[in-house]
């Protein structure tokens, strides 16, 4: 390869050279110039190496799917060379090889391909004893670019996008699509991947450039349009958004309309040694000459089956790059002006030929082709095969529709024989196809249906109407029904992502993976970094003749969302993630607190105090809890207000107990059960006034509640409202058996046992702010919860905090929580109770009123309470406190499961080790002695006990004064 | 989907809530009955009536949505859950 | 030309209202609520300005008031309510409050939410309810002296993170934020 003369028009600026380094030797190149075409024009043999069997391999497409040119530039892994721009003093080094591109000593696998066929993952990796070796082997052997961990983190933050038409592919259709849909008035966003628009356009001149640039700038100029190039829309999802990407970011493209025109992809013919440097697809030569003018070689041999490989023949004459030779696999190709134009200029037509194999040279490159003359009867007469000398062949057998992101767009497909191509079939609302991927080829036909797809999508989206009609389908033939020729020495590659030949396609369709997607899924077959592009039709060729079936029958493997590899910096974006805070967030990191993730929020797990341990500063707080007093955020509660004549009614329906009957002032403990009668939430609900309750859902459950108690009133249709005030009110629970003297300081409220009862709730003031108080006994100490609105949290806590400390108050976290709670025997949903657990097996029949007209799960209860419990929820004693069982150990029994622990902790006031433990119902008769099996197959011994372990008649709430 | 309160908007601003059944009386139903109810569902792709939720308004409706292709072919304020529903005669 | 910022109002109060006899009873206080489902009404300072009230109806029935510090109107209307009127049920309104103004106060929405705001007329007084990197949002866009700025609540728990990260973003874009952290 070589550069050639300037030509007006080129993409490359000769005034500015870049220099470069490859493979650490410095190179030159011009601005404008990709890595590929700048490598290219060094002269370089070769520019990578296969992924399996490391063979050479050179520029083959050029169209954004060259997979195994692929570098590793500046650190950055997997750069593709033939659509990044060259930059001065860019360092680029081949990827996948041990040694460097040009001693790759792994390029010794060539010659042992036959020890390495298809499907040998699996079946080499079956042997456990094995397979650690073979593990070390291939994670060294396999991969492309080497990931560097030193990258700074680059910021690509995402955003989104709004038009009206959003037009993908900027060919002649594309532009055509656009122009007509900013005429009708629509706003409009045409994206392409390549670095300029043009699409398939490679003459410089002509009238077809000329009136594509006409186009093209009235619509750069266009207040209504913006042109997106070196865009990939790379992902179609629901609402037609899409998503864009481009060096810096992903847009998510919100249109109202979409136009197809994503053109169609050339395909290789399939022979031996296809893939050796310096064999390349005809459209590529024609893109790297006319724009980076670079030669494919000297002497071109140029292998057809359609009349665009007789055009691209004269144009690439025109731009000064003769073709030798034209191997037509056709007898009768039908196109005899173009292969007179052909003759014309001096190419040598061998008409019903069919490529045999490629000859290597020393340098690696293609010497030379072997052709061998098809039979009237079809086959090949290999005797008469004959020598043509080349240094390039360039191939033009056909096409491939790159429907992949209209099929993601739901539209349906259907394959033309006639076209040997799928066409876009049904198309969903709003979607719209046009040009070469409609199956219209010819030039003006593709502006006409261009014109009529963009005038159609305006009119969708409101503008203007649908006014011309469709365009016929191409009745010429654009692609080869099978350009693929058999060799017995194999070689013949249908994919170059990941070296797959003829015949290892023919073995998986042997070994009875003979569906489109068993083929892809035993072969790797199109799942390489190109996904298929260059290798899906062959491969389905190759299908449909082992099994005797039509390609329409057989079908194309589903493309998914990414359709073209997206880097994961753009996928990650900025990453936000979501976080909440309550009011007292900075008291609490002021006072040492070491966090914990609950759902969104971060909360306190425990104070880190004085250079103390993690258990001993829960230790310390749980003390103070159960001795002094203890404060506690809890405002990730979910709190929730419901109003109206039929709040109580409401309530009596989502909750397992009563409350329509509960008195104003009073609080209560809520079950909520799903329609299986599963306990779903639990918390407390207070009687504020005739016509208000507030209430409080678990932390983690308080979003997914609040939807469903939205949807319950939305479908019951009681006079009530609901009030989700999480966030807008602040909770603290004030417990201990000093909390009363000290909160009495504060408040106006009357404190006494006879005026404020425990589960009782009172209104009133605290440090000028109006609170809530709720007495309840979670920790198993006198305790208040107070919730004051968000505003006033700060100076309340702080007001509580002071009192207090005088009194020796510490402020404690989510573990000591849990742990006193455990003490006092009460149940974590979701934590003590699973996915199948009823009131009944959570020993929590006292909250449920089985005698109410109705509630959610009563029914189920019913069959529930006949069938009797599965499982029990049990308190647990372990004699030995020396070795401890974890959550999730199992409780066993000769030999069975028998339960598992849900809670478990040391308690220090107990002086023992207490848990809780779902059981068989067999094993939960209180007094019995299991067995629980801890790490490393250990049995303890625990006995099943009561609950609660403390305080069991409740007396810590009866404490007047201490 | 077009949100009866919000008017259109993407789809991952929703929460689905769920096919809209009838529940059977639970005084009366047998236990194989309600059984049924609460555990089976049809998974068949039709045209459904479902709950959908506009998450930052917390507003719930009903759409009617075919399955078999995910377009949601018409919504409805959440009263018509309370109602008898019957697809429209000619869906499209 | 204006510098593009995100500011938190930390100085100005809300109001909840639901209840059938909501929307008439503030009417007996003095104030009147829009009755178009999803708007608000109120007069329209500048970014910087004080703005007497703006009254805002989220979905059908429920309203939601906010007053700059300085004003007395939403005290008046507590006081009231203290005698719960019949059919006036008090909504606790804690939000955040947020400001984004100046140039590029677009590129800062895109980035952030799915609502295309730039084709928007915000002479239509809407109230938008969506969501904002994962965050439900009241969102008000506004124009004075022909620039768009707009306000945004949130709950309150929300609100250092949505203020942190438009934050981050606004000074990404070349702008700066006042009361929140970026």
């Amino acid at each position: 390869m070589h550069r050639l003369q300037e030509l007006p028009g080129e993409w490359i600026d000769r005034s500015v050279a870049l220099k470069f380094h490859f493979e650490g030797r410095e190179y030159s190149g011009f601005a404008g110039d990709t890595i590929s075409s700048a490598l290219a024009a060094t002269g370089l043999p070769y520019l990578g190496r296969s992924f399996k069997y490391h063979r050479p391999r050179s520029i083959f497409s050029f169209a954004d799917h060259d997979s195994n040119l692929m570098f590793q530039v500046d650190g950055v892994p997997n750069v593709r060379g033939d659509v990044t721009p060259l930059r001065e003093g860019m360092q680029v080094t081949a990827i996948n090889t041990f040694g460097g591109l040009y001693n790759d000593k792994a390029r010794i696998l060539d010659r042992f391909s036959a020890f390495l066929p298809v499907g040998f993952y699996y079946k080499a990796f079956h042997s456990k004893r094995l397979f650690p070796r073979w593990e070390r082997m291939f994670r060294r052997l396999t991969g492309l670019g080497t990931v560097t961990l030193s990258s700074p983190r680059a910021l690509t933050p995402k955003r989104y996008g709004f038009c009206d038409v959003l037009v993908i592919g900027a060919g002649p259709s594309g532009i055509c699509a656009a122009h007509e849909a900013v005429q009708a008035g629509a706003r409009v966003v045409l994206v392409d991947e390549g670095l300029r628009a043009g699409g398939s356009l490679t003459a410089v001149d002509g009238e077809e450039r000329r009136s594509m640039s006409a186009l093209l700038q009235a619509l750069v100029r266009s207040p209504r349009c913006d042109v997106r190039t070196a865009t990939v829309a790379s992902g179609y999802y629901a609402d037609h958004w899409v998503a864009l990407t481009d060096a810096q970011r992903m847009t998510k493209m919100r249109a109202k309309a979409v136009v197809f025109a994503t053109g169609v992809i050339e395909q290789p013919a399939v022979f031996r040694n296809n893939d050796l440097p310096g064999v390349m697809m005809a459209s590529g030569a024609r893109r790297l000459v006319a724009r980076y003018r670079v030669a494919p070689g000297r002497k071109i041999i140029l292998l057809t089956g359609n009349v665009e490989g007789y055009e691209a023949a004269v144009e690439l004459h025109a731009h000064g790059v003769p073709v030798a030779a034209i191997v037509d696999l056709r007898a009768d190709s039908g196109d005899e002006l173009a292969v007179q134009a052909c003759t014309k200029l001096g190419v040598q037509i061998v008409k019903a030929h069919v490529p045999v194999q490629a000859i290597r040279g020393f340098d690696a490159r293609v010497q030379a082709l072997d052709i061998a003359p098809l039979q009237a009867s079809g086959g090949v007469n290999r005797d008469a095969t004959r020598r043509l000398d080349c240094d390039a062949v360039l191939m033009s057998v056909g096409w491939a529709a790159a429907t992949q992101l209209l099929t993601q767009a739901g539209a349906t497909t259907a394959f033309s024989p006639l076209l040997q191509q799928f066409l876009p079939d049904e198309l969903p609302a709003g979607i719209f196809a046009a040009g070469r991927l409609n199956g219209v080829f010819d030039f003006n036909s593709r502006c006409a249906d261009g014109r009529r797809a963009g005038g159609a999508a305006a009119a969708y989206c409101g503008y203007g109407e649908s006014r011309l009609a469709p365009v016929a389908r191409s009745t010429r033939v654009p692609s080869h029904p099978f350009a693929i020729v058999d060799h017995d020495s194999a070689k013949n590659f249908v994919d170059f992502d990941e070296d797959l030949q003829v015949k290892d396609l023919q073995h998986a369709v042997q070994e009875g993976f003979d569906s489109s997607e068993l083929m892809k899924r035993y072969s790797t077959v199109g799942m390489g970094p190109s996904q298929g592009k260059h290798s899906a039709m062959n491969a389905l060729r190759v299908l449909s003749r082992e099994r005797g079936m039509s390609i329409g029958q057989l079908g194309l493997t589903t493309a998914r969302p990414l359709y073209h590899p997206v880097p994961l910096k753009i996928l990650a974006g900025r990453s936000f993630s979501v976080e909440r805070r309550t009011p007292v967030d900075a008291q609490h990191a002021a006072l040492g607190a070491v966090w914990m993730p609950a759902g969104n929020w971060r909360r306190p797990e425990y104070y880190a105090v004085g250079g103390a341990t993690r258990l001993q500063s829960i230790a310390a707080e749980v003390s103070t809890v159960r001795h002094r007093v203890g404060l506690i955020d809890v405002g990730t509660l979910g709190k929730i207000e419901i109003y109206g004549p039929q709040a109580g009614e409401f309530l009596d329906r989502v909750y397992a107990g009563s409350f329509s009957t509960m008195r104003i002032g009073m609080t209560r403990y809520g079950l909520m059960l799903d329609e299986a009668g599963v306990i779903i939430d639990d918390g407390v609900v207070a009687r504020l006034s005739s016509e208000m309750y507030y209430f409080t859902t678990t932390t983690g459950g308080s979003a997914t509640v609040f939807r469903e108690l939205l949807r319950l009133n939305a479908l019951w249709g009681l006079d009530c409202q609901l009030v989700n005030v999480t966030g807008h009110r602040a909770a603290f629970n004030f417990a201990g058996p000093a909390c009363r003297a000290i909160l009495q300081t504060l408040t106006d409220i009357d404190l006494s046992e006879a005026a404020f009862p425990f589960l009782a709730n009172r209104v009133g003031q605290i440090g000028g702010v109006e609170s809530r108080f709720l007495r309840v006994g979670f920790v198993g100490e006198l305790g208040y919860e107070i919730h004051v609105p968000a505003g006033g949290a700060v100076a309340v806590w702080n007001a509580l905090y002071a009192a207090g400390v005088a009194h020796g108050l510490r402020v404690f976290g989510v573990e000591a929580q849990r742990l006193l709670r455990l003490e006092k025997g009460h149940l974590i949903v979701g934590q003590d109770t699973d996915g199948l657990t009823d009131p009944f097996e959570a020993n929590a029949q006292w909250a449920v009123n089985m005698g109410k007209p109705f509630f959610v799960g009563q029914r189920s209860l019913r069959i529930l309470q006949r069938r009797g419990p599965r499982q029990m929820l049990v308190g647990l004693e372990f004699a030995d406190s020396a070795r401890m069982a974890k959550e999730s150990h199992l409780l066993i029994e000769q030999g069975d499961i028998a339960g598992r622990i849900t809670s478990i902790a040391r308690s220090a006031v107990l002086n023992k080790v207490i848990a809780l433990a779902l059981v068989t119902p067999q094993r939960a008769a209180a007094s019995s002695d299991v067995q629980v099996r801890i790490e490393g197959g250990e049995m303890l011994t625990a006995r099943i006990v009561p609950t609660p372990f403390y305080d069991p008649k409740n007396q810590r709430q009866r404490v007047e004064g201490a | 989907m077009v949100c009866p309160l919000n008017g259109p908007r993407p789809v991952l601003e929703f929460a689905y809530g769920g096919e809209v059944r009838t529940m059977p009386d639970p005084a009366s139903c047998s236990d194989a009955q309600w059984s049924d109810y609460v555990f089976n569902r049809s998974g068949s792709p039709a045209a459904k009536f479902e709950w959908w939720c506009h998450i930052a308004s917390g507003f719930w409706f009903v759409a009617l949505r075919d399955t078999l292709n995910d377009k949601v072919i018409a919504t409805y304020p959440a009263q018509a859950a309370r109602e008898r529903l019957e697809p429209p005669e000619s869906l499209p | 030309m204006s510098l593009l910022t995100v500011h938190r109002q930390a100085d100005s109060c809300h109001l909840g209202l639901k209840g059938a006899s909501a929307t008439q009873w503030l009417a007996t206080h003095g104030v009147i609520a829009p009755t178009a489902p999803n708007s608000w009404s109120g007069a329209l300072p500048g970014p910087g300005e004080v703005e007497p009230l703006i009254v805002a109806r989220l979905g059908a029935s429920e309203l939601f008031l906010q007053e700059a510090a300085g004003g007395h109107t939403l005290e008046r209307l507590s006081q009231a309510l203290r005698n719960s009127p019949t059919g006036v049920y008090p909504v606790l309104r804690e939000d955040t409050a947020l400001v984004l103004a100046g140039d590029g106060v677009h590129d800062v929405l895109a980035q952030v939410c799915n609502i295309d705001f730039g084709a928007m007329s915000p002479e239509s007084r809407v109230i938008v309810m969506t969501l904002m990197i994962g965050v439900a949002v009241l969102v008000a866009p506004q124009v004075a002296a022909d620039e768009r700025y707009y306000r945004i609540w949130c709950d309150p728990s929300y609100g250092p993170y949505l203020g942190a990260s438009l934050g981050a973003v606004v000074v990404d874009c070349g702008g700066v934020c006042t009361g929140v952290s970026a």
